[in-house]
């Protein structure tokens, strides 16, 4: 593991927010202490990409239509390296 | 009977807001007849047989959002006629019932409630074709078999068997329904009676193939809006809190109301306030006079319940009108508005059609405003906290006892303190289900309370259907709020 915190961004726009953006905010503060300790959560108003939310960008890489499923897999499969 | 964002409702919510952002762009007829593509591409997988199935069934959806009864509008007419329609007839309006069955989503699911499963190993012991008090269970291909014509759908079989291989499924709208609304419909479908239903929309969360839905006001309340001569007042139901997300507060709802077109925006929970004032003294006047138990009449679907279910009691509900339709008649008293409630809930659709004509305009859900506000190309998150104007928004600020009328528990609670006697008796009953065993309690006589809280949706209002989050989420702001 290095030291550098794995960037989370997650968008709260009211688009993303129709379409369950708040399921992954709770996924997200549910993670263990351990686990939030190695991330750096943010959260962004407009990922321009509306028709698509909700939008969630782990590292470089922006996910379209994200659920709290898609994105754990996501982020245990980085973490884990 | 909070929904969560399963993709059912992600798919009645893509609808609703391709609907929105064609109205807003004027491009309703034009664009119509290509939103069923638009979804497909957009990520909705196919679920169906085939494309043609899917975009069938969302055709059934977009009139839905229309707010049409999409029976009246058979295969030939395209949405494009009806879009035209809806756009032009003045005298367009959704009407009661709300609730309906897409047939062509219907799963026809299994309505053999008691089914053997191939978890059966052919025992020795037979405890199953030895419980069936009618015989109705017998060994066929190494396996118990139940013949229909016989089962009663006892259940003694499920209770007898050592491997639990027997089980009992329900439709699932047939669950969530506790007063048998659900039927049986045509081709193994399902049907509904809308002289048993309450409409409180239970059915529209639990079917998992989302064949049960409601007629959308959007269009109404976009043509409002729309409208110069027209001062549309939004009536924000108590339950608001978080549903806009966790940094949306009521003042930069009401920003996005007013960008949204609005002229400005009210909290019903001022309603709630003279409601407890008035319902507190009716029932005081009940205990004087020595006139039984009193229910609340905030809720529609609960109302509905007494009225349709058990009809001697109607005389038990307070005659104290809605909060929605007390603020509705108090802003009407000097100004010339429309109304337009904004909550979590489907049967208030039908309260303001039947109860609260020329009060209420109509009424959307925290969902079909949220399908405007993006339809609108609005984003909540992004109106700064200090621009909002303190305008004439939230005049006054309601009590939290009164914004406690979306728990479950609050209007019971509001009632208490209002008579401030520590001897009176509150239930309360949140469900439709709970409700009818109160109810129950009451018509023989074995409920002792002097006043009952009837909720249709479990958790109160902030588990209806309508809403954007969870009712944990609602109930831990409603507390953190308070204490504050």
């Amino acid at each position: 593991m290095n030291d550098q915190k794995l960037k989370i961004e997650v968008c709260v726009g009211t688009s993303c927010h129709l379409m369950g953006s708040n399921l992954i905010i709770e996924y997200l503060e549910r993670l263990s202490e351990k686990v939030k300790a190695q991330l750096d959560i943010k959260y962004i108003s407009c990922m321009n990409n509306c028709s698509q939310g909700p939008q969630v960008k782990v590292g470089d890489c922006q996910l379209a239509n994200a659920t709290p499923e898609l994105l754990n897999d996501r982020i245990e499969r980085i973490l884990l390296q | 009977m909070a929904q969560i964002v399963s993709e059912v409702t992600k798919i009645r919510r893509k609808v609703l807001k391709e609907v929105a952002s064609l109205l807003f762009s004027n491009q309703l007829v034009a664009g119509i007849e290509s939103i069923p593509q638009k979804i497909i591409s957009d990520g909705v997988h196919s679920y169906r047989c085939c494309q043609y199935k899917e975009k069938a069934i969302l055709r059934e959806r977009i009139k839905l959002a229309l707010g049409v009864n999409p029976a009246n509008y058979p295969e030939e007419i395209t949405l494009k006629e009806i879009a035209a329609e809806v756009l032009t007839n003045d005298r367009y309006k959704p009407a009661p019932p709300f609730i309906y069955i897409i047939d062509e989503a219907c799963d026809h699911c299994s309505i053999d409630k008691i089914i053997v499963t191939n978890a059966c190993r052919n025992c020795v012991a037979h405890s199953c074709v030895n419980t069936c008090p009618r015989d109705a269970i017998t060994i066929v291909g190494n396996q118990a078999f139940i013949e229909r014509e016989k089962c009663i759908e006892c259940g003694l079989c499920i209770k007898a068997c050592s491997y639990r291989a027997i089980i009992e499924i329900e439709r699932p709208c047939n669950r969530a329904c506790s007063v048998e609304a659900i039927v049986p419909g045509e081709k193994s479908t399902v049907q509904i009676n809308y002289d048993n239903c309450l409409g409180c929309a239970a059915c529209t969360v639990a079917c998992p193939f989302g064949a049960i839905s409601f007629k959308s006001e959007i269009t109404t309340v976009f043509k409002m809006l729309r409208n110069p001569g027209e001062q549309v007042i939004a009536l924000l139901a108590p339950s608001l809190i978080g549903q806009f997300g966790l940094s949306i507060n009521e003042n930069i709802l009401a920003d996005g109301l007013k960008k949204l077109g609005f002229a400005d925006a009210y909290l019903v929970a001022e309603g709630a306030d003279q409601v407890i004032r008035e319902e507190g003294a009716e029932l005081r006047e009940r205990i004087e006079e020595n006139n039984g138990m009193m229910f609340n009449s905030c809720c529609p679907s609960f109302k509905q319940l007494v009225h349709k279910h058990f009809p001697a009691l109607i005389d038990h509900i307070s005659t104290t009108e809605s909060p929605m339709l007390k603020i509705a008649r108090r802003l009407r008293e000097d100004q010339q508005i429309k109304t337009v409630f904004i909550g979590p809930c489907i049967s208030k659709k039908v309260e303001a059609y039947e109860e609260g004509q020329g009060l209420i305009d109509a009424v959307l859900t925290f969902e079909e405003l949220t399908a405007l506000l993006v339809g609108a190309g609005i984003n909540l998150a992004e109106i700064p906290e200090k621009a909002s104007s303190p305008g004439p928004y939230y005049q006054s600020k309601p009590s939290n006892t009164a914004e406690n009328f979306c728990r479950a528990g609050g209007v019971g609670a509001a009632i208490k303190q209002e008579i401030g006697q520590d001897d009176l008796r509150i239930e309360s009953a949140d469900g439709i289900e709970a409700c009818i065993q109160a109810l129950n309690k009451v018509k023989n006589r074995s409920l002792k309370a002097d006043f009952l809280e009837g909720m249709g949706c479990q958790g109160g209002c902030i588990g209806g259907p309508g809403t954007l989050i969870k009712p944990q989420v609602a109930r831990r702001l409603l507390t953190k709020k308070e204490k504050s």
